[in-house]
């Protein structure tokens, strides 16, 4: 099954080898242009890269909302690592375990970044992106400013289990303005920067790949019957 | 026609200088783009409100959340939890307001006298001279008990720590005490009975490993919330784990358990009897803990384990099941479930604490954990919850009550009073041998004008005290000294002197929490007016009345120096606790006896300093290092309901206010969230008394009567009638009975029995919900 991001990638190849071979030929021939040639000219000079560049675009946006776009940054992989962690009981690594988002983990609880967040989130993505490639940055990396409830409100807002807590009522006002944060009680989302910092107690830990998958091998392992275990017949 | 494209002739070079510059122009051009938009990214790039942050304790309860405040300009603007403390982030809703606090208009901000009934301003000088003149004046005509102190488990360590040892060491008077005693003095008798020395031997970590919460009298979900969410997180991370409750009421906390038991009031000693039957009768016993770490007693002597045995025969399943409201069935799954998950846990706080049998029931449930080996371990242990944010460890662990000395040490031991007159410095003799008075007779004592000069501080006990009416009255007639930060508490208005104090980081001091962890509160803004901090009131008052040489250390660093030095001549011993670290860590569990020392999340086991190594278990707190599993046999409350009151009534907190409401009352999220006092009943007994919703009632008890608004839920139990304490305007305690614990005059808050009347309209104005 090719998923639409694989279709994207596919389709974004053939246009663009599409459009090398037909600068290749003009390249070539661009002696004695025809007109129909013209038309195949700007095929290959203006609609071939507006299209590129559109499917480039939504292919990044795409892309970028999956858990694995963001791991792939290292100051990211505590936060994943920690997310995918049976043990760990961070608000992540609950959301996680419990399955109540099923993909694009991250994505989900960080809206404000993605491809339907603010202009100033794309912005913002630019500057990490700038401050990642030159290296102007400092472990742990810490959040400039305070976490949206929106992000929380976008699945939470209007759900039994929100509306029926009759302590969230007199702070409406309070959440909108995120001057009082869901997380103020619903607690700690990620590791702390103390447990980020490089050298601390946990960060190597941390900073291993796939904690979920290990932990799930050697229980796997732990239950198979083996040549040893297995009892005789 | 196309145009030609001009190609470059063989004898040109394949980039002339001018395409170099073209190209150098426009890789410039491109280049600065991009790091041109970067600095823009970075100057428009998302700012926090606040400018810094810097740690500190939220100021209400027990639970001694570690915050964050954001401030910008001398101002907190915005609270977070602190990620890095024992909460991880987590705080309540009374917490994330906590930057109202301090921005609470009409502070009290000058001293006044009470001229002809009427407040007058005064200077510092003309207060405290008034003060002091006053108490000397009574001390020398009759005697150092003749003036008492009524201190705050909100005080700081440092302040109680003063108070105590001015008037015990210097006045010479035992009549310290506070409203510690209201709220967890069984606790601390029964951990003290059953372990040898005060404290709970867990701590909130354990909450993370626990399989089964046993909850009894505790509404965490309402008085400890960030603990309760932490019992939450637990059960989301592993949904096999498990939650009893026990409590008269269906409290929000019951309505999330796996199992509610609603008990009868004043009846779960045969709850915990019973389930020691089933435990003992089936087996479920650790037989090693008992060979090797358990001796028994009936009170008086030690008794055997087949001793016990025949004492438990009266408290078979079937035979309280009825007395307790609850089938025989239920008792066993429960005492099954306790012995049986592996790691049980259990929570108590005023249900227990405030009864007449308050150190019976705490020490039941010590002996539970003990019988079953649930104990020493991670996730397993009894675990008393806290009302106030330092009342461990300002006045538990500094022995700030009428009947204890630092420590654990306790008045009437004369070995004890030997060890802190040598610690002080003092003559042999010194402290008075006779304990003073406990809370409830300290305000009869008034009443009966046996102390005639009294200095209340940081606590409301014009609101707070059992039997109110008669508490008031009494308090009339003693010249009563109130440092507050109110002009309008209830207490503030009895005053002959109230002295305005700082408030939470206005000063700075240590509190320590439930878990017998000490965080420092670091000071970051000034107090208003000429408001003070009540240690500086006592330092001085302690020069005043010619104390100054005893009360050498004047300011917070140097009485915390002090203190922790004398601390390791006892098991408290928290020498390692440097100002210093304090600064840096996020609160640190004593024992703790040297800076390098990371303190003790679990007493009485490896890792305990006082644990002789080679030894898993220890009770070092008794000679032979055995705890004690009591014989307790139920005695029922004076309290009983009878023909002419056939109702109990019972008291408590809601999740929005804090205590008497002098601060929480002020903040307006917070008491739209409260509403006002309320008397709730269940439907059923609405119907029976012929009331419908919202009609205004009168309660009546032995005691006094308090007239309100009804309101019908179907989560109180048919019986009982439910009211909180926080509304000044509602004073509920003037109805509730002031019977106490014989042995730690903890007063019986959570049962009174009473009548109800319905009232005409106008004999009521009632404010609307």
């Amino acid at each position: 099954m090719i998923t639409k991001v694989e279709l994207v990638q596919f389709l974004g190849i053939i246009l663009f080898l599409t459009q090398f071979g037909l600068l290749f030929w003009i390249f070539k021939k661009g002696k004695d242009l025809l007109p129909n040639v013209k038309r195949m000219a700007f095929a290959a000079l203006i609609v071939c890269p507006v299209l590129l560049g559109l499917l480039g675009n939504f292919y990044v946006f795409d892309h970028s909302k999956t858990t694995q776009s963001c791991s792939s940054c290292h100051v990211m992989k505590p936060m994943v690592n920690d997310m995918q962690d049976p043990e760990s009981m961070t608000l992540a690594a609950r959301h996680f375990k419990n399955n109540w988002i099923s993909e694009n983990e991250c994505y989900s609880c960080h809206t404000d970044y993605g491809l339907n967040g603010t202009f100033k989130a794309k912005l913002d993505g630019y500057r990490h992106l700038m401050r990642y490639i030159t290296s102007t940055y400092e472990e742990p990396i810490i959040s400039g400013h305070a976490f949206s409830n929106a992000n929380c409100n976008s699945c939470h807002s209007g759900t039994e289990s929100f509306e029926s807590v009759d302590v969230h009522q007199p702070l409406l006002a309070s959440f909108s303005s995120n001057e009082v944060s869901c997380l103020n009680c619903h607690g700690r989302a990620h590791p702390t920067r103390l447990q980020r910092t490089p050298g601390s107690e946990d960060y190597e830990k941390l900073m291993t790949d796939k904690v979920a998958d290990e932990k799930l091998k050697a229980y796997l392992q732990s239950i198979t019957p083996t040549s040893e275990t297995k009892p005789s017949p | 026609m196309a145009r030609k494209i001009q190609q470059p002739t063989d004898n040109e070079p394949p980039i002339n200088r001018r395409h170099f510059i073209k190209l150098s122009g426009g890789a410039t051009a491109v280049i600065s783009l991009g790091l041109g938009g970067w600095g823009v990214t970075e100057i428009i790039a998302g700012k926090d409100p606040a400018s810094t942050w810097r740690k500190s304790v939220c100021r209400y309860c027990g639970a001694g959340c570690g915050v964050m405040l954001g401030m910008n300009n001398d101002e907190v603007v915005r609270i977070r939890g602190d990620q890095e403390a024992h909460n991880k982030g987590v705080i309540c809703i009374k917490g994330a307001t906590l930057a109202q606090l301090n921005k609470i208009p009409n502070r009290l901000t000058q001293p006044k006298i009470k001229k002809n009934g009427k407040f007058v301003d005064a200077t510092w000088e003309e207060a405290m001279s008034l003060v002091a003149e006053k108490f000397s004046s009574s001390i020398e005509q009759n005697g150092p008990d003749s003036v008492a102190y009524y201190g705050s488990g909100q005080l700081y360590i440092e302040e109680s720590y003063t108070a105590n040892k001015l008037f015990k060491a210097g006045i010479g008077t035992n009549n310290v005490d506070g409203n510690p005693r209201l709220c967890m003095a069984s606790a601390a008798v029964g951990y003290t009975q059953t372990f040898g020395k005060d404290e709970p031997p867990g701590c909130y970590a354990d909450i993370d490993h626990a399989n089964l919460f046993f909850l009894m009298g505790a509404n965490m979900y309402e008085c400890h919330p960030p603990l309760w969410e932490r019992i939450m997180i637990r059960k989301k991370t592993d949904p096999r784990v498990k939650i009893i409750v026990v409590d008269p009421r269906k409290t929000l906390t019951a309505q999330r358990a796996d199992k509610f038991l609603p008990v009868v009031p004043g009846s779960d000693l045969l709850l915990l009897n019973a389930m020691a039957y089933e435990i003992v009768t089936h087996n479920l016993v650790d037989r090693r803990m008992i060979s090797d770490h358990i001796s028994f007693s009936n009170g008086k002597e030690k008794v055997t384990f087949e001793e016990y045995q025949r004492f438990l025969q009266d408290y078979t399943p079937e035979k309280v099941a009825d007395r307790l409201g609850i089938t025989a069935r239920d008792i066993r799954e429960v005492a099954y479930d306790f012995a049986t998950s592996g790691a049980t846990m259990s929570m108590w706080t005023m249900g227990v604490n405030q009864r007449t049998q308050g150190v019976f029931l705490n020490n039941c449930l010590n002996s539970l954990h003990l019988l079953t080996g649930n104990i020493c371990r991670p996730g397993a242990t009894p675990f008393s919850l806290t009302g106030q944010s330092n009342a461990c460890g300002g006045v538990r662990d500094t022995g700030s009550l009428a009947h204890l000395l630092p420590n654990g040490r306790l008045v009437a031991k004369a070995e004890h009073r030997r060890e802190m007159e040598d610690i002080w410095n003092l003559p042999e003799g010194k402290i008075n041998p006779k304990p003073g008075y406990d809370a409830v007779n300290l305000f009869r004592a008034m009443g009966e004008e046996k102390v005639k000069a009294a200095l209340v501080m940081c606590t409301n006990p014009a609101q707070s005290l059992p039997n109110l009416g008669a508490a008031i009255e009494a308090m009339k007639k003693c010249f009563l000294v109130v440092a507050e930060i109110f002009e309008d508490t209830e207490t503030a208005k009895l005053a002959d002197v109230l002295l305005p104090a700082a408030l939470w980081i206005e000063k700075e001091g240590v509190y320590g929490q439930s878990e017998r962890r000490y965080q420092l509160i670091e000071q970051v803004l000034d107090p208003p007016g000429e408001a003070r901090s009540d240690l500086d009131i006592l330092v001085d008052l302690a020069e005043r009345l010619g104390h100054g040489k005893l009360i050498s250390a004047k300011t917070a660093p140097e009485v915390w120096d002090e203190y922790r030095k004398i601390s390791a001549h006892s098991v408290y011993n928290f020498e390692g606790m440097t100002r210093q670290r304090l600064g840096k860590e996020r609160g640190i569990l004593w024992p703790c006896p040297t800076e390098d020392h990371p303190g003790t999340p679990r007493r009485y086991t490896k890792g305990d300093p006082f644990v002789e190594p080679g030894r898993d278990i220890q009770f070092y707190g008794k000679p032979d290092n055995r705890a004690v599993v009591f014989l307790r046999p139920y005695i029922p409350s004076d309290e009983q309901k009878d023909g002419q009151f056939p109702i109990y009534l019972t008291t408590g907190r809601v999740i929005e206010q804090w205590h008497t409401g002098t601060m929480t009352d002020k903040i307006p999220e917070l008491t739209e969230g409260s509403g006002p006092g309320r008397l709730i009943m269940n439907p059923y007994d609405g119907w029976r008394l012929g009331l419908k919703d919202g009609d205004p009632i009168e309660v009546s008890s032995k005691f006094g009567a308090l007239k309100g608004r009804v309101v019908f839920s179907e989560d109180e139990t048919i019986g009982v009638i439910f009211a909180a304490f926080y509304d000044t305007k509602f004073l509920v305690n003037k109805v509730v009975a002031d019977h106490y614990d014989p042995v730690s005059k903890e007063p019986e808050y959570k049962v009174t029995a009473v009548k109800v009347r319905k009232l005409n309209p106008e004999e009521i104005k009632l404010e609307p919900l």
